[in-house]
């Protein structure tokens, strides 16, 4: 067995492992649902629609059809519900206003991926790296605002730090595996690799999320972490 | 594989782990910064209950040294004549046939009546000001710079720029012993020959000022953090703090000592 097979082999393996992976943050989001803050459940329901989506595309790749239309589906979906986490998790970070703004660039990306410059057979760069641009600069900035303001007296216990810190290592990982994907296409093994560390890096963030999961405390003050 | 593919793969490759290392230093600083910065917020909270502390207990300490001070002035000088006068009124009682002894009697009476009427209007004044009361702020320091102009070596000086405003009783009551404290520190420990006082009025609020020749201000009494050590001063302190008041202690290339204090309505 080359080089080549081994990385092909443990790529594959990664990616079901990250598939199926997603359903511990799910089992325990719903076994603390009422302890979930608002912001955290929309995470939840995200995370739900994920599941439904990489499980469909499992049983597509076992049937030897392409799948890559539900990538497209995937990403721009994930982009949207997880700029609502942040938006609901603090009005002032996130204004109605810079949504919008976000939600229509996020949009015409996908769009143009999917229709214009790209179809929904081929992968989809371009909406993807936006997308992770938005998101890291998303996330610095949440950081940043905490650094500031200061009104969280133990980040390990914020349920948003360690979402915020899943979606900075998963976008900050993959922003050059999304960018020159295009490049790859050519070798198989680079593909493999660099999308094998994509899982790895879709594990981590997971992890994060259970955390996030974990340490979500509703209502009650103490653990709040609404930045002003 | 060709070369550029080698190329870009490892080009990829080196760029995701250089983003990687960013990410996670963001994450350390971020945990590392987060934590000195709350650190450092509580133990400054800490140091300011203290001090807050502090000044409460000595307005408490001033306050009852102030009336330990009554109650010695009552007993020394009030309690000392009314048994004196109680003592003479018993001899006139005893001694009614003599009237030379009788009249001079009456008289040393009457006179220690006068000196008791005398002391109790002087405790009095210190308590409570009828001026301040009656007729505010400006005319009550008017009075007080003039009697410590009189009594002692002192030349005081008091100058009023402003309208007339009469402020909160409260406000009022704050400035006038802020005023009278200085005062007295200026007689105990600067041996100065000339105070200035300025009070400055209008709608916005009040500042006084208070300046003289004595020797420089003790920089002890201040500590490197801002805060006053002495108990006088704590004193002022606390009271400026009641008011919401900014207290400045300068000394001017004049060589003369300047206490600011202003107050907003």
């Amino acid at each position: 067995m080359g080089a080549v097979d081994l990385i092909t082999i443990i790529s594959k393996k990664l990616a079901q492992g990250s598939a199926y992976m997603i359903m511990g943050p799910i089992l325990i989001g719903f076994l603390r649902f009422h302890k979930l803050e608002k912001h955290i459940r929309i995470l939840l329901y995200y995370l739900c629609v994920s599941a439904m989506v990489e499980m469909y595309g499992l049983f597509l790749v076992e049937k030897g059809t392409n799948n890559l239309f539900l990538f497209h589906i995937s990403s721009f979906v994930e982009i949207i519900f997880l700029l609502f986490v942040y938006f609901k998790e603090s009005d002032s970070f996130l204004s109605k206003s810079n949504l919008f703004i976000l939600l229509i660039v996020n949009s015409f990306f996908a769009f143009g991926d999917a229709f214009l410059w790209g179809t929904l057979k081929d992968f989809n760069p371009y909406s993807l790296t936006i997308g992770s641009v938005i998101l890291i600069f998303v996330s610095i900035r949440y950081y940043y605002l905490l650094m500031k303001n200061l009104n969280v007296k133990r980040i390990e216990r914020s349920a948003m730090f360690w979402v915020n810190t899943g979606v900075l290592i998963y976008y900050a990982g993959n922003l050059f595996t999304f960018a020159g994907t295009k490049f790859l296409s050519g070798s198989l093994s680079d593909f493999y690799l660099m999308w094998g560390l994509h899982s790895i890096m879709n594990i981590v963030m997971l992890l994060m999320f259970s955390t996030a999961f974990i340490w979500s405390r509703e209502a009650k003050g103490f653990h709040r972490n609404k930045l002003v | 594989m060709d070369t550029e593919e080698i190329d870009i793969s490892l080009l990829l490759l080196f760029a995701t782990m250089g983003m990687l290392l960013l990410a996670f230093s963001i994450i350390l600083f971020v945990l590392y910064y987060q934590k000195q910065m709350i650190k450092q917020r509580y133990q400054q909270r800490e140091r300011e209950v203290d001090y807050q502390r502090e000044l409460l207990e000595a307005t408490i300490r001033t306050k009852e040294l102030e009336q330990k001070r009554i109650s010695q002035d009552l007993h020394d000088d009030i309690g000392a004549l009314l048994s004196t006068i109680k003592l003479n009124v018993n001899l006139i009682a005893r001694k009614t046939d003599d009237k030379e002894n009788l009249v001079n009697l009456i008289r040393q009476a009457k006179s220690m009546i006068d000196d008791v009427i005398a002391n109790v209007r002087s405790i009095s004044k210190d308590l409570l000001p009828a001026t301040l009361e009656e007729f505010g702020l400006i005319s009550a320091i008017d009075e007080l710079c003039g009697r410590v102009h009189d009594s002692t070596p002192l030349n005081v000086v008091f100058n009023h720029k402003g309208n007339l405003y009469r402020y909160d009783s409260n406000i009022e009551l704050a400035i006038y012993r802020i005023l009278q404290e200085l005062l007295n520190n200026i007689l105990k420990h600067a041996g100065a020959t000339h105070i200035f006082v300025q009070l400055n009025t209008d709608l916005d609020g009040l500042c006084l000022e208070i300046r003289d020749n004595g020797v420089a201000f003790n920089p002890d009494l201040i500590d490197r953090k801002g805060k006053v050590t002495g108990l006088g001063l704590k004193n002022i302190e606390s009271r400026a703090n009641m008011l919401g008041a900014k207290i400045n202690y300068e000394r001017s290339e004049t060589e003369e000592n300047k206490v600011i204090i202003r107050v907003s309505n």
